[in-house]
């Protein structure tokens, strides 16, 4: 589904070239979890912006459901992002003035979708998370586990072949963690693939597969027990 | 001054943010300067002197009728009459009014050959005894007598008997020495006349003419069906005096009277288009003043805004309140600086256009530092409340996550 | 999808009501200060007699003393704008334009026939000829202008303005009615309705803003009665003259009645002034108009602007004005740079769900137009009220110069709507080109 071929970016700026990512391969299957992990500064957002068409590589190739991405225009990636990809992050990125049906509906907008149609994809995401009853509220009017379940079902709602999470956990207490990763889980096993970056070697214990990122160099990992030692 | 250095790398930074004011400043203040000048300019005009005693004067225009020679008589049997009254000091005829709009002029030139014309000049004709009635000075050469005075139905200017110019006219034809022009003869359109004295001041009958002050005086009485007295009041009730003239002239039985009014009154209407013009330019330069300050208002409040976290640290690492405040005032003054120093140049542009296009006078430099000044200080008011605002954020700040 | 962006732009404008309330207002008082001073102006400088305007002609003769030019104007010699009665009644008496007329002065103690003498008012007159009317589509409310014949003869006959009508007769239908007009009985045979050139072209330009004299009568009635006033209107004169009486006048080279002719179309205008020229030349075999001959003839825009009608004050009001809005749309150009700014965080979110840079564009433009109309609109309500304050401080103007039609209120809106939105595309620009990944963070 997802297949990156000796993809690697290099940062220039007037006076120093960054290597910010080392040559790698990455191959995602449908139906796969993959948890990233890695300490800050090595270069996991780079990667997570380059896997989600957030930001350009300098070299290799991306195949997205067997189309190569390397060459497509702003409006071509933005429409696969619509599309393909569905995005969960930290700090779940409500737009705070719209309610939560707004807020689920807004990718939507950018897609040729009658609003009967939208309205089915909201409430059926809004369910799948368990909030399809508070879908007048706002954002600020709810906890941050289920703000961030807001994220999920905004990121549910265009059907993506899979989510990008990026610590999607790393701004809730350890219960509420441990309900939004029961919720991805229950995702997953619906047959969404998940790649999540995430600190919490806990929480990327429960993926099918983890891979690590230390200073630019992405490595396959077995199992968590690698990652530890 | 040590903020001075860091101020100018975020503004360089920051680019149009501060580039879009700095703009706003530049226009503003070119404009605003061609207002201020003009301003000025009108206020000039408006408060102008005339020259006349204006709140012991006033003036009329009535009919005269008959044969020619009763038209002349029965003016001269009213004039005798209404200088017999307790309440007038004098009463003259005079073929223009000040301020009235109504009056006669020509070119004026010192050789009778010349194509062009020196300038040109209002004309007023009348009684030997007007320049005293008036209140005008008479600062050299000779005034009229009842010698002088003529009586006719034109204007009687072949015959060459002498004139009285104002001082400023004088100066005009002879710029070095205006002295010299006494004696000297000067050409009223064809008409050659004598220069024979030299008045301080007179107002012409056109208050927007731009020879208003160039005024020729002579003494004949040009007789017309409808001719124009000038009344000088005894006293201090001019409602008085006015009511004691009329009882003298309506005893004319065909008598028709117009334009009856107190010369102050005259004046003020003579330059309402001048003085709505005035407050208008009033109203853009306060309109001006305001918008900057919105301007940078609007610009030094969102930069707080966005910059709260940046303050806090600064707070937190130890930057007192009056540093926080000096920061924003300074960097609001480093913008306006840079925008009044674009807008001299703006300015002095579009000052050129209006010369050329509208042939107004150019702009003195000291108006670029009133207008500088204006900005400067609008600018610096506004951007207090922003920066005192910024002062009071709280050094906590630093250690919230966003 | 419209309706979308309108309800966000809304939402938006709500949710920094401080910097959306600056700039709209900044929009609103730039473009209230350009309407008002573009209004004044555009009514000073309208077209009087649309339609016309282009085959009507005031002739000027070079009848002037042969030892003295006229005068200079822009450094040459210049001939009078006004004719002398010989002239004027020569040329009427040729009748070689499709349509002429001449335009008198005088003034006069006024009162209808059955009020007492005490309540007689000077009033200014206007004795033309009955051409007038046509020549200058004036509308009538009751009657019709009296004819060719009341011209030769010089009929008592008069035609009131609306506004006299409602004075002497209390806007009654007064045809037949009659008006004491310095001593002599008049008969009403024509009241207009509303009517005001704007400029009042056809005589001089001092109060080419006020209403037109209310009274009309045959020129020739004016001529009977001995009637010459000088001083309700310019009489220039050479050669010595006693100004004395109307004799005097009518025998003099004293210039002082306008002439206005209306040709079938604009083409024959070099026809015309052939004639005029031939006319010239006739009269300079008899011992006249021995100065080099410049005669003229001026449709009615050259002559509004050779006679300086509109005032340069009025233009560089609005140059002012102009300038002025540019500054404030640079102040709101800056406030929404500040604004989306703000938004960065939203933009970067949007842009990663899979909104393209375009969709992003059209969102923020939404709220720009919204401003620019909310400015336009608010501008249009301050202009109102700013005409209304001119009105009052310009009282010796006519009010109607400060008023407003459909077609000014649709420039203002629009106006407001496209330079906003102008002024608004570098911001949007630079909304456009933030990173999808770059604020994902900070939200």
């Amino acid at each position: 589904m997802l297949k990156m071929s000796n993809i690697a970016k290099i940062y220039l700026t007037d006076t120093v070239k960054t290597q910010a990512l080392q040559p790698f391969n990455l191959d995602i299957k449908a139906g796969e979890f993959v948890a990233v992990v890695g300490p800050s500064g090595s270069g996991k957002t780079t990667f997570l912006n380059i896997t989600g068409l957030l930001e350009d590589y300098s070299e290799g190739s991306y195949f997205l459901n067997d189309q190569d991405v390397t060459d497509l225009s702003d409006r071509q990636k933005s429409r696969l992002r619509n599309e393909q990809i569905g995005f969960i992050f930290q700090s779940f990125n409500l737009i705070p003035e719209l309610n939560l049906f707004d807020n689920v509906e807004m990718p939507l907008r950018y897609r040729k979708f009658s609003a009967k149609e939208r309205k089915n994809r909201v409430v059926d995401a809004l369910t799948k998370v368990g909030l399809v009853n508070r879908q007048a509220h706002y954002p600020q009017q709810l906890s941050g586990g289920q703000q961030q379940r807001v994220a999920i079902a905004r990121a549910l709602a265009g059907s993506p072949s899979f989510l990008l999470a990026d610590e999607p956990t790393g701004n809730l207490d350890s219960s509420m963690a441990d309900g939004i990763m029961s919720l991805l889980k229950d995702i997953n096993t619906a047959g969404t693939s998940i790649l999540m970056v995430t600190h919490d070697l806990q929480q990327a214990a429960k993926a099918d597969r983890i891979v690590e990122i230390r200073d630019g160099v992405l490595t396959e990992n077995e199992s968590i027990n690698q990652v530890v030692a | 001054m040590k903020d001075l250095k860091p101020i100018i790398k975020s503004l360089l930074r920051a680019k149009t943010g501060p580039l879009l004011l700095l703009l706003q400043i530049a226009v503003t203040y070119t404009i605003l300067v061609n207002a201020v000048f003009m301003l000025l300019q009108k206020s000039e005009e408006i408060n102008v002197s005339s020259g006349l005693a204006e709140s012991e004067l006033f003036w009329f225009q009535m009919s005269l009728h008959g044969t020619r020679e009763e038209k002349m008589a029965s003016l001269f049997r009213d004039l005798e009459a209404i200088k017999g009254l307790d309440s007038v000091k004098n009463a003259v005829t005079l073929s223009s009014i000040p301020f009235s709009g109504r009056g006669a002029g020509h070119e004026i030139r010192l050789d009778r050959n010349a194509v062009g014309y020196i300038t040109k000049a209002a004309f007023y004709s009348g009684s030997f005894d007007a320049l005293e009635t008036m209140g005008l000075k008479l600062i050299a050469g000779e005034g009229f007598t009842i010698n002088d005075e003529r009586r006719l139905f034109n204007f009687g200017l072949t015959v060459p008997s002498g004139v009285l110019i104002t001082k400023a006219l004088a100066e005009q034809l002879y710029p070095e020495d205006w002295q010299q022009v006494l004696g000297k003869t000067i050409y009223l359109n064809e008409d050659a006349q004598p220069v024979r004295g030299v008045v301080e001041h007179l107002i012409g009958p056109w208050s927007f003419w731009k020879h208003r002050s160039f005024n020729v005086l002579f003494s004949n009485v040009f007789v017309t069906s409808e001719v124009s007295l000038m009344v000088r009041v005894q006293g201090t009730n001019i409602e008085k005096s006015i009511q004691d003239v009329m009882n003298i002239i309506m005893q004319e039985p065909l008598r028709t009277v117009d334009h009856l009014e107190v010369l102050t009154d005259l004046r003020e209407k003579a330059y309402r288009s001048q003085v709505a013009a005035y407050n208008t330019l009033k109203a853009v330069v306060i309109g001006l003043a305001l918008i900057t300050m919105l301007g940078v208002f609007g610009q030094a409040r969102f930069t707080v805004l966005k910059r709260r976290k940046q303050i806090g640290t600064r707070r937190a690492l130890g930057a007192s309140q009056i540093a926080i405040v000096r920061y924003y005032v300074l960097e609001n003054a480093v913008i306006n600086v840079c925008g009044i120093a674009l807008g001299v140049l703006l300015a002095i542009a579009a000052n050129n256009l209006l010369v050329l296009h509208f042939q107004l006078e150019p702009v003195p430099g000291l108006y670029l530092a009133y207008g500088g000044v204006i900005i400067f200080l609008a600018g610096f008011f506004a951007v207090l409340q922003p920066a005192i605002r910024a002062a009071r954020i709280s050094p906590a700040e630093a250690t919230r996550s966003v | 999808m419209l309706l979308y962006y309108f309800r966000l732009a809304m939402l938006s404008i709500k949710k920094t009501p401080l910097l959306s309330f600056l700039m709209i207002a900044t929009i609103a008082v730039g473009i209230a200060a350009t309407m008002v001073t573009y209004t004044v102006n555009y009514m000073m400088s309208q077209d009087p007699v649309p339609g016309k305007s282009e085959r009507l002609f005031t002739v000027h003769l070079s009848s002037w003393d042969p030892n003295m030019g006229y005068r200079i104007k822009d450094g040459k010699e210049d001939i009078p704008i006004f004719m002398t009665y010989q002239d004027a009644t020569n040329l009427y008496a040729d009748k070689k334009a499709h349509k002429q007329t001449i335009i008198s002065f005088h003034k006069a103690m006024v009162r209808g026939a059955e009020q007492p003498s005490g309540q007689a008012t000077m009033t200014y007159l206007r004795p033309t000829t009955h051409e007038f009317f046509s020549m200058l589509d004036v509308p009538f409310l009751y009657g019709s202008p009296w004819t060719e014949y009341d011209d030769s003869q010089g009929s008592m006959v008069v035609v009131l303005s609306k506004k006299k009508n409602e004075q002497l007769f209390q806007g009654q239908n007064s045809l037949g009615q009659e008006v004491i007009i310095g001593g002599s009985i008049y008969r009403v045979i024509g009241v207009l309705d509303d009517w005001l050139p704007l400029p009042r072209f056809y005589t001089e330009n001092s109060d080419a803003y006020s209403e037109p004299r209310g009274l009309f009568f045959p020129f020739q009635s004016s001529i009977n009665n001995d009637w010459f006033s000088g001083t309700d209107g310019s009489v220039y004169c050479w050669g010595g003259v006693d100004l004395i009486d109307l004799d005097a006048v009518k025998a003099s080279e004293c210039v002082w009645l306008f002439y206005w002719v209306e040709l079938e179309s604009a083409e024959l205008r070099n026809e015309y002034l052939a004639y005029i020229n031939s006319y010239a030349q006739e009269q300079r075999e008899l011992g006249r108009f021995q100065r080099e001959q410049m005669n003229r003839v001026m449709n009615v825009a050259e002559f509004i602007e050779y006679n300086e009608v509109v005032k340069k004050d009025g233009r560089i009001a609005v140059w002012l004005a102009a300038a002025f809005l540019i500054a404030c749309l640079l102040n709101s150009m800056s406030l929404m740079m500040t604004k989306f700014h703000g938004k960065g965080a939203e933009v970067g979110l949007r842009r990663a769900v899979g909104a393209s840079k375009v969709d992003i564009a059209r969102q923020f433009f939404c709220e720009t137009l919204i401003i620019g109309l909310s400015g336009g609109v608010i501008g249009l309500a301050l202009a109102q009220l700013g005409l209304h304050i001119t009105a009052q401080v310009y009282s010796y103007l006519h009010s109607e110069l400060m008023d407003m039609n459909l077609s000014l209120m649709l420039l203002t809106i629009g106006l407001s709507v496209l330079s906003s939105a102008l002024f608004g595309l570098y911001p949007i620009y630079r909304a456009c080109q933030i990173q999808p990944s770059s604020q994902l963070k900070s939200l």
